[in-house]
């Protein structure tokens, strides 16, 4: 478990990090999600030792992390930009790690990327962007650590090697525990691998919870009343977060659970009632518009 | 597989290939020490055996000369330095340059390892491939000599030492340019930084003895320059030591013990440097922070360290600047225009370097708070020196602390050429120790009084003999040199001078006679030699001479008869010279006094000497040039100038025997040098040239001045 306490961080005038606290707990995928500077990739700066916070804790199984090598062998990053050596080809950097982690699977590796069509005798530099993530991450797999940190990894993979990736981290979480910690400005590239979800804005964490809490506590409702009696009726008593006509069509966002608004839309005897499902953008709208975000930037981002 | 399971050939594998891709310039010098030790020791011991057959060498001189061709390449000799600065910078900066790169800090450090495991790594890359390039193209080099038998115990040991030097200067100039990575957050940056390492000491040393110089009136413009904490310097410096050792040394027992005196020194400065270097490095490293990557200089004291430093070290070059522009116009007026030059400069030089940290012209007057401390240290700077704060011209040490004096002689008797540089091994510096110290400071005392008023004359414009004007050197009891210019003033403090001049003391460490062990050595072995005694007015020589004989009977005569009594008023007769001319050329001119009986009777010994005494029967005509015609410069006071416009030499021709006999006896030789005399008691307004009878001398005329007070009537109504 990594565990972030009232974290902060600053450069010069800037504050990167601003009391940030989150649990990423084992076993689960945690994104990180925030606009460019909300401070998504300090906070895995932070956690994978590279950078030490100006106050604050974090603690990875419960021990701590700044130039504690027993402990970020238990953590693999990998960079937004991340870094080769010089000329090296995939075989060489994998021979690199094999010194370092002493878990790392050259076995699998040469598997992963004759998978993935990567040549491992050709030099990285010649690579393409997506080219380089894919050998990223096949490194950070092999490396066989606890932890994967992923810094904007999904960016620049095509939806196939994307659902390949999605796929090995699953198989990876099931078989040994992996727990990977996922930044990224894009909402819909999380939604269906993350298990949790830490929202970042300017350096502070606007929320953080378990997607499927946040839907189940959610719902999104389209209906037709006979008429506006019938539709207040139908609504007293609940949360209403978001509220969208069009016509005689209402579109309605309701924190609650499914029960609960169901039965209280049969009170009001709809023409028309269905429950729709909420997409994890429409979850965050709904939540920060709540408390004066103008999340649409994320979203869009 | 895991990597628990890997063999140790395969991370010996791996960790070649990391050391390929991370210490890359590693593939770069190889050749470069290969080229210099391997072929440069081929090389130089084949030009040696070619030299040898040319020109017909003993097997024993060749033995010598290829032995020293290997020196030069392994031993103390070596230039190979150059290379050790240039690769220890190269590893630094790519060894550590990660830090300039905020994915490549995310690479390092994201790994399991601590910081100080990390530099610690990085150390030991660059320590074990330089110490193995260096060893190993080096003792193929050895190999090679020793089969052409151009090796022997003392190139071994210097080879040896050379090592162990070279390894001191890598850990220098490694930690320097480490320090540097680490105060800075770009590379351009890190390596003006490393310069600036390198040479800050030497600049600012430099810019403290200029400015001796021009404001202090007793600094010793021959005193040594030494800088400390300067690695380039001092390497430099020891090279120039190191010359004194000649290559026959190289055979005899005392080799390594006499360039090690040359040398150690300077190592224990360099060693120092690098030690300083990284407790700075394993502070700074500890300081420095991840996010720092990609700021010019992110630790602001650095910062303001740098320019503040930066600036005065400009704002002072450029009063010394305008010193030169002026130094033949010098008055003290110009002190006032130099001070604002020196603000200016500071100004400006400010401007420029926030430009060049921030990288853009707009910010060039950001920072104005260390521009004005700049500002005020360069004034300051200034203030000391003007107002001598620091009591340089008035410093005379305690008796009690003074180990020994010197009065310094620059003159040399003798000069060596063995046939590939110039030899020098005599300097009061070294060989002369005057205990007489209360003597000595009394002059002392003196002396600097009369010439901070000569130099204040000087800045005023006006030129005034006022007394022998000598360097002088206090040996302190806690091995600290100091020396001083100072102006003995003619005919006030004789007595003390005496007692200092006819000591054995002064007369050892100042007459270049007594240390001629190697001109005698060389003599013995001398196959062209001549032995020539010049007077005024003719010069015989021979070849039928001892060297040694006459050396013995000059330096009797200089314990005998030398003294500043004696020699205060009188010139020499004639000097002897002495010339070899064969493989090594030495030159030696001594002059000779009237009361030198013992080489005068050697002379008379060899036939070549002769009287300097001229009678009017030797005379047919005398000349006498007045060059300011019009004036009496003996009568002039002080600032009283002669109008350059005036008519120039008068020219007065006489062979009348009665003015040509009154002339005689008014005019003294000034064609030797004494240092004692008072050449103010010399007319400088005329000339004389006695021109004599063909039988007399082999010369047609001889040049004489007249004695102050003497210039005869006659001569001064013919000439104005």
């Amino acid at each position: 478990m990594i565990e972030l306490l009232d974290l902060s961080k600053d450069f010069d005038d800037v504050k990167a990090v601003n009391s940030v606290s989150l649990n990423v707990l084992d076993g689960e995928v945690f994104g990180l999600v925030g606009t460019n500077g909300a401070g998504k990739s300090t906070i895995l700066r932070i956690i994978s030792g590279v950078i030490k916070p100006d106050s604050g804790i974090v603690l990875v199984d419960k021990r701590p992390v700044y130039d504690n090598p027993e402990v970020k062998s238990d953590i693999f990053y990998i960079s937004d930009d991340q870094y080769f050596l010089p000329a090296a080809t995939p075989e060489e950097m994998a021979n690199y790690y094999e010194e370092i982690y002493k878990n790392f699977d050259k076995l699998r590796f040469h598997k992963l990327c004759t998978g993935f069509g990567l040549d491992t005798k050709r030099r990285i530099s010649t690579f393409s962007k997506g080219m380089k993530k894919q050998v990223s991450i096949i490194l950070g797999l092999c490396a066989g650590t606890k932890y994967l940190l992923c810094d904007e990894t999904f960016d620049g993979l095509d939806p196939v090697v994307r659902q390949g990736v999605k796929s090995l981290f699953a198989a990876d979480m099931s078989d040994r525990g992996l727990t990977p910690i996922i930044a990224s400005h894009n909402l819909r590239e999380l939604e269906d691998i993350c298990d949790h979800i830490g929202l970042l804005h300017q350096g502070g964490v606007i929320l953080s919870e378990d997607i499927e809490d946040m839907k189940l506590r959610m719902q999104k409702v389209q209906c037709v009343f006979q008429n506006e009696e019938d539709e207040k009726a139908a609504t007293e008593g609940l949360e209403v977060l978001l509220h969208e006509r069009r016509g005689r069509l209402s579109t309605y966002t309701i924190r609650g659970d499914r029960e609960e608004v169901e039965s209280a839309f049969k009170r009001g005897n709809p023409v028309f009632f269905e429950v729709l499902a909420l997409s994890l953008e429409e979850i965050f709208i709904s939540e920060t518009e709540v408390v004066g975000y103008d999340i649409r930037k994320f979203v869009l981002g | 597989m895991t990597s628990a399971n890997l063999s140790l050939g395969e991370k010996t594998k791996n960790r070649r290939t990391y050391l390929n891709r991370t210490l890359w310039t590693s593939l770069v010098v190889t050749p470069f020490y290969a080229a210099y030790f391997i072929l440069g020791v081929i090389m130089m011991v084949s030009r040696s055996i070619n030299y040898a057959n040319v020109y017909h060498q003993t097997a024993e001189q060749l033995r010598i000369e290829k032995i020293s061709a290997v020196a030069n390449i392994v031993g103390f000799g070596s230039i190979a330095w150059i290379l050790v600065v240039g690769t220890a910078v190269m590893f630094a900066l790519q060894g550590f340059s990660y830090v300039f790169n905020v994915s490549q800090m995310d690479f390092y450090l994201s790994q399991p390892t601590t910081r100080a495991q990390r530099i610690k790594k990085n150390y030991l890359n660059a320590f074990g491939t330089f110490i193995s390039i260096y060893v190993l193209t080096e003792a193929i080099a050895l190999i090679i000599a020793a089969a052409m038998g151009a090796v022997n115990g003392n190139v071994l040991m210097s080879a040896l030492i050379e090592t162990v030097r070279s390894i001191i200067l890598f850990f220098a100039f490694y930690n320097m340019t480490v320090l540097a990575v680490m105060l800075s957050g770009s590379l351009p940056i890190a390596i003006l930084i490393t310069a600036g390492f390198t040479f800050l000491s030497v600049i600012i040393f430099g810019e403290i003895a200029l400015f001796k110089g021009i404001f202090y009136s007793t600094f010793y413009g021959e005193e040594p320059f030494r800088v400390y904490l300067s690695p380039i310097y001092d390497r430099i410096s020891a090279m120039s030591h190191l010359i004194t050792v000649t290559k026959d040394d190289l055979l005899k027992a005392g080799y390594i013990t006499k360039c090690i005196d040359c040398i150690i020194d300077k190592e224990i400065d360099i060693l120092i440097v690098g030690a300083l270097a990284f407790v700075a490095v394993l502070i700074f490293a500890k300081l420095r922070q991840a996010e720092m990557a990609g700021k010019s200089i992110p630790f602001r004291p650095f910062r303001w360290f740098i320019k503040i430093i930066s600036c005065a070290i400009v704002g002072v070059g450029s009063g010394y600047f305008v010193y030169i522009v002026y130094s033949s116009v010098w008055n003290a007026k110009l002190y006032v225009m130099m001070c604002a030059i020196m603000v200016i400069a500071t100004i400006f030089a400010g401007c420029i370097i926030e430009v060049i940290l921030e990288g853009n012209i707009r910010r060039m007057f950001k920072g104005m708070a260390q521009t004005i401390m700049a500002i005020a240290l360069v004034i300051l700077t200034f203030v000391i020196y003007k107002g001598d704060l620091l009591g340089f011209d008035s410093f005379v040490p305690s008796a009690e602390k003074v180990e020994s004096c010197a009065i310094l002689n620059g003159e040399r008797t003798f000069n060596f050429y063995n046939g590939f540089y110039s030899e020098s091994r005599f300097s009061s510096n070294e060989f002369m120790k005057l205990t007489d110290v209360e003597s000595f400071i009394e002059l002392a005392k003196v002396g600097m009084e009369t010439q901070k008023k000569t130099k204040d004359s000087e800045n005023r414009g006006l030129y005034i003999n006022s007394g022998y004007q000598v360097g002088i050197l206090y040996r302190m009891k806690n091995g600290k040199d100091i020396y001083r210019y100072i102006t003995i003033p003619y005919d006030t403090v004789d007595d003390s001078l005496d007692r200092i001049v006819s000591s054995k003391e002064y007369k050892i460490g100042n007459f270049e006679v007594f240390q001629d062990d190697y001109i005698r050595e060389n003599a013995l072995l001398a196959s062209n030699s001549t032995f020539r005694y010049v007077t005024p007015i003719e010069s015989k020589d021979t070849k039928n001479f001892d060297y040694a004989r006459f050396s013995d009977a000059y330096r009797q005569d200089i314990l005998d008869h030398y003294s500043f009594k004696d020699m205060k008023d009188k010139m020499p007769i004639g000097s002897v010279e002495y010339e070899v001319n064969d493989g090594n050329y030495v030159y030696g001119s001594f002059d000779v006094y009237d009361t030198y009986s013992n080489t005068i009777a050697l002379l008379k010994e060899y036939g070549i000497y002769s009287e300097t005494t001229l009678t009017i029967d030797d005379i047919r005509k005398i000349n006498v040039i007045n060059y300011y015609p019009g004036y009496d410069l003996e009568q002039m006071e002080d600032g009283e100038y002669i109008n350059i416009d005036a008519p120039q030499n008068k020219e007065m021709s006489y062979t009348d025997k009665d003015k040509m006999e009154e002339i005689l006896g008014a005019v003294i030789s000034t064609d030797f040098w004494n240092p004692w005399y008072n050449y103010n008691n010399n007319n400088q307004q005329y000339s004389v040239q006695i021109y004599t009878n063909d039988d007399r001398s082999k010369y047609d005329t001889a040049y004489y001045t007249f004695l102050k007070g003497k210039v005869p009537d006659f001569v001064v109504k013919d000439t104005n």
